[in-house]
């Protein structure tokens, strides 16, 4: 052992050593890097952006006011819920459910393979949509319907601004085109619907309490988990988000895990049928709102993610955007009116019809577009060629091979040794995407064997059954069958001179561990502030924090004599935790995980929301509604 | 002082990039905590065996790990300086890894 440690649990001992090279951290024109000893609060912008981890920082852990509950007359008079709870053991079975920008879907493992469930209209996806009124909240289907009357009542795209602040871009940019309004909820995003406010989290949870209704309805019982799936590319505030939707739809995550990963789980099950052989896979994943990238290798069961990279701001929802911005002046021209002027009804029927528009040129050169009675009884008329498509969503379609360069990249491969592209996500239909990725693998098949639209609900319910052991006795096709993710941004922390310090790559197998050693940075300080980042960039201010707490007991010498080893744990869940001591001095390990404390929500609001949504359920249970 | 990651992975040294790769994923297969929950011994080897692969199946990481053994990290200044590191002067460049 070179360095004790004696705070540090065997297992971290263990397992501590971690491949980097010492070029990723500027140590070697900084002399010796070091923790910085700053004064609590008086540090850069970042600190100050409302990661909430010192515990005396609970003012601004306080969301506003909540919207008000949903209205009382919900119901005094609710029938009990269907299903019996079975004993205490049997926790039923891990569905898996694929929370979509613009759909979701939900599946189970059934007769030995996973199997889609279709929701009370018959449907095998829903919308990601719900509507709010003063004596209901309408989802899916119902809640797109409803919007066609009251669009400024009816939300969807929370997937896109879940975890996010209001000031990101993407965030900025995307609200001049959104029929509903979005305001800034202390930093972060919510939607507006009259004086009330919904957060992203809420929206998201109503979808996937539908999702579970739907799964209840056809299985007879009660569920309780979920594998719920989400971006590779997500950041650990968005997937703190996603697990707090979760809770408030009173569902337990048995796992997040990554939508390609899923989609690569699905396929590879199919695949791996009775054929060994090693296998490389790119799955391709562009949906209603993000493109993910994702290679892995299917090896006898194994299913290895080498790297993953994406872009979670590109998707189907930015053609729509792209054709709706390219039809509006002859909006205007045919119709005399500016729809983008307070207009929500005109518009949403504009971006309906450009949707209808752009499935059309995935199945033919030309396509038209007819709105009848757009605005104030005027029909508008146009149509579009593949070739102006292309075009108009130039700047988009630029976007859509940059991350398949920087997955190959990260994996170390080049593209001739990539097997096979499979493609997910509802707008790899579109023709421009298809041929970009044909160049871009030349010979190669591009696999669109799996459905897709519901190949990672599939995957998810894999997952959910590899995952449960109550439910089934473990499936013979599931033997073996083992996946390994990677972590998507690199981790690390902040040095005094501002620099990032990885202490965990990008791309790295999980779970892992993995410890360094830090100096003082001040001859005599006794405290030392240890700031928690994720991010590739080389200066944490472009990074984004994710937790800080201070060391204290640092003995006082001379700058460069205490040291302060510190490790980061990854677990299967994506999960950090960080431990801090000073060396040699008893009493001084920092425990800091990285989770729980820092989604946007408080424990509270969790709670509150929750009430309202089993309120709801009950309601929808006894009348039949939703 | 960790074991020596060929021997972890129970692999020669002179062992292909395709052979660690696999006697990794046969391994990963044993050891993955999805498949041994609550087993604190297979992730524990789990995390070692990850850690053998991260390195041995990285050319640059492994020729470095040849080289230097638990040293690899510093290779470069090793190299630099023309020799090896002095007892305990890992620490002074103010970082390390506890071994």
């Amino acid at each position: 052992m070179a360095v004790p440690f004696p705070e540090l649990d065997g297992d971290a001992l263990e397992s501590n050593r971690r491949p980097e090279s010492p070029e990723d951290h500027g140590f070697n024109e900084e002399g010796i890097p070091i923790l910085p000893d700053i004064p609590t609060g008086a540090h850069h912008e970042a600190s100050s952006g409302g990661l909430f981890f010192s515990p005396d920082d609970t003012e601004s852990r306080q969301l506003p006011p909540s919207p008000p509950p949903l209205p009382e007359n919900t119901g005094s008079s609710l029938d009990p819920p269907e299903y019996d709870l079975s004993s205490e053991e049997d926790v039923g079975p891990v569905v898996g459910i694929d929370l979509g920008t613009t759909f979701s879907c939900v599946a189970v493992w059934e007769g030995g393979r996973p199997c889609v469930i279709a929701n009370n209209m018959g449907n095998r996806t829903t919308p990601s949509w719900a509507s709010f009124h003063s004596d209901n909240v309408f989802v899916g289907e119902a809640a797109r319907a409803k919007a066609s009357r009251n669009p400024q009542c009816a939300v969807y795209d929370a997937k896109r601004v879940i975890g996010r602040k209001w000031s990101d871009t993407s965030v900025q940019e995307s609200l001049r085109l959104w029929p509903f309004s979005l305001a800034e909820h202390r930093g972060n995003c919510a939607f507006q619907i009259g004086s009330q406010l919904y957060t992203p989290e809420e929206v998201s949870a109503y979808v996937l309490a539908k999702m579970k209704h739907a799964a209840e309805d056809y299985l007879g019982r009660k569920i309780k988990k979920a594998v719920v799936t989400v971006p590779a590319y997500f950041n650990d505030a968005q997937r703190q988000a996603t697990l707090d939707a979760a809770t408030i739809a009173d569902l337990e995550v048995a796992r997040i895990i990554n939508e390609p990963t899923a989609a690569a789980l699905a396929y590879g099950l199919e695949k791996t049928e009775g054929d060994d052989s090693l296998q490389t896979l790119l799955v391709y994943d562009l949906g209603g709102g993000t493109l993910d990238v994702t290679i892995l290798v299917l090896d006898g069961g194994v299913f290895e993610v080498k790297s993953t990279s994406g872009d979670t701001n590109l998707g189907g929802q930015d053609f729509d955007n792209k054709l709706v911005e390219h039809f509006l002046p002859e909006v205007k021209a045919q119709c005399g009116v500016d729809i983008t002027d307070n207009k929500a009804k005109a518009m949403k029927k504009l971006r309906d019809a450009c949707q209808v528009l752009k499935h059309n040129l995935s199945h033919s050169e030309t396509a038209t577009i007819e709105v009848d009675a757009l605005i104030n009884g005027k029909d508008f008329d146009s149509s579009l060629s593949r070739e102006k498509f292309v075009e108009i969503t130039h700047s988009l379609l630029e976007r859509c091979l940059k991350p398949v360069k920087q997955a190959l990249q990260d994996a170390r491969m080049s593209a001739d040794e990539i097997d096979e592209a499979v493609l997910i996500g509802g707008s790899t239909r579109i023709v421009r995407v298809q041929q970009l990725l044909e160049e871009m693998f030349p010979g190669k098949k591009l696999s669109k064997k799996i459905n897709p639209d519901e190949a990672v609900a599939m995957g998810a319910a894999i997952q959910g059954a590899n995952l449960s052991r109550a439910y089934e006795t473990k499936d013979p096709r599931l033997v073996g069958i083992t996946l390994m993710d990677v972590t998507p941004l690199s981790l690390g922390i902040e040095l005094a001179s501002g620099k990032m310090s990885t202490i965990i790559p990008r791309n790295t197998t999980i779970p892992y561990s993995h410890t360094r050693v830090y100096k003082n940075n001040e001859d005599y300080q006794t405290k030392a502030i240890v700031e928690v980042f994720e991010g590739e960039e080389k200066y944490t201010k472009n990074n984004r924090l994710l937790g800080k707490f201070t060391l204290p007991g640092l003995p006082p010498k001379r700058r460069g004599q205490v040291q302060i080893p510190i490790s980061f744990t990854v677990d299967a869940n994506g999960v950090l935790e960080v431990v801090a001591c000073v060396s040699g001095e008893e009493g001084t390990t920092k425990r800091l995980v990285i989770q729980k404390d820092k989604g946007l929500l408080t424990e509270d609001d969790i709670q509150r929301k929750a009430k309202i949504l089993a309120k709801w359920e009950r309601k929808c249970r006894a009348e039949k509604l939703n | 002082m960790a074991r020596d990651y060929y021997e972890v992975l129970g692999v020669p040294r002179s062992a292909d990039e395709k052979e660690i790769r696999s006697a990794f994923r046969k391994m990963a297969r044993q050891y993955h905590p999805d498949l041994n929950p609550g087993d604190e011994s297979a992730e524990r080897k789990f995390k070692e065996i990850n850690e053998a692969n991260e390195v041995l199946s990285d050319p640059d990481k492994r020729v470095k790990y040849n080289r230097h053994g638990d040293n690899w990290m510093h290779a470069d200044r090793i190299e630099a300086q023309g020799g090896g590191f002095r007892q305990g002067t890992r620490v002074e460049y103010g970082f390390g890894d506890v071994g």
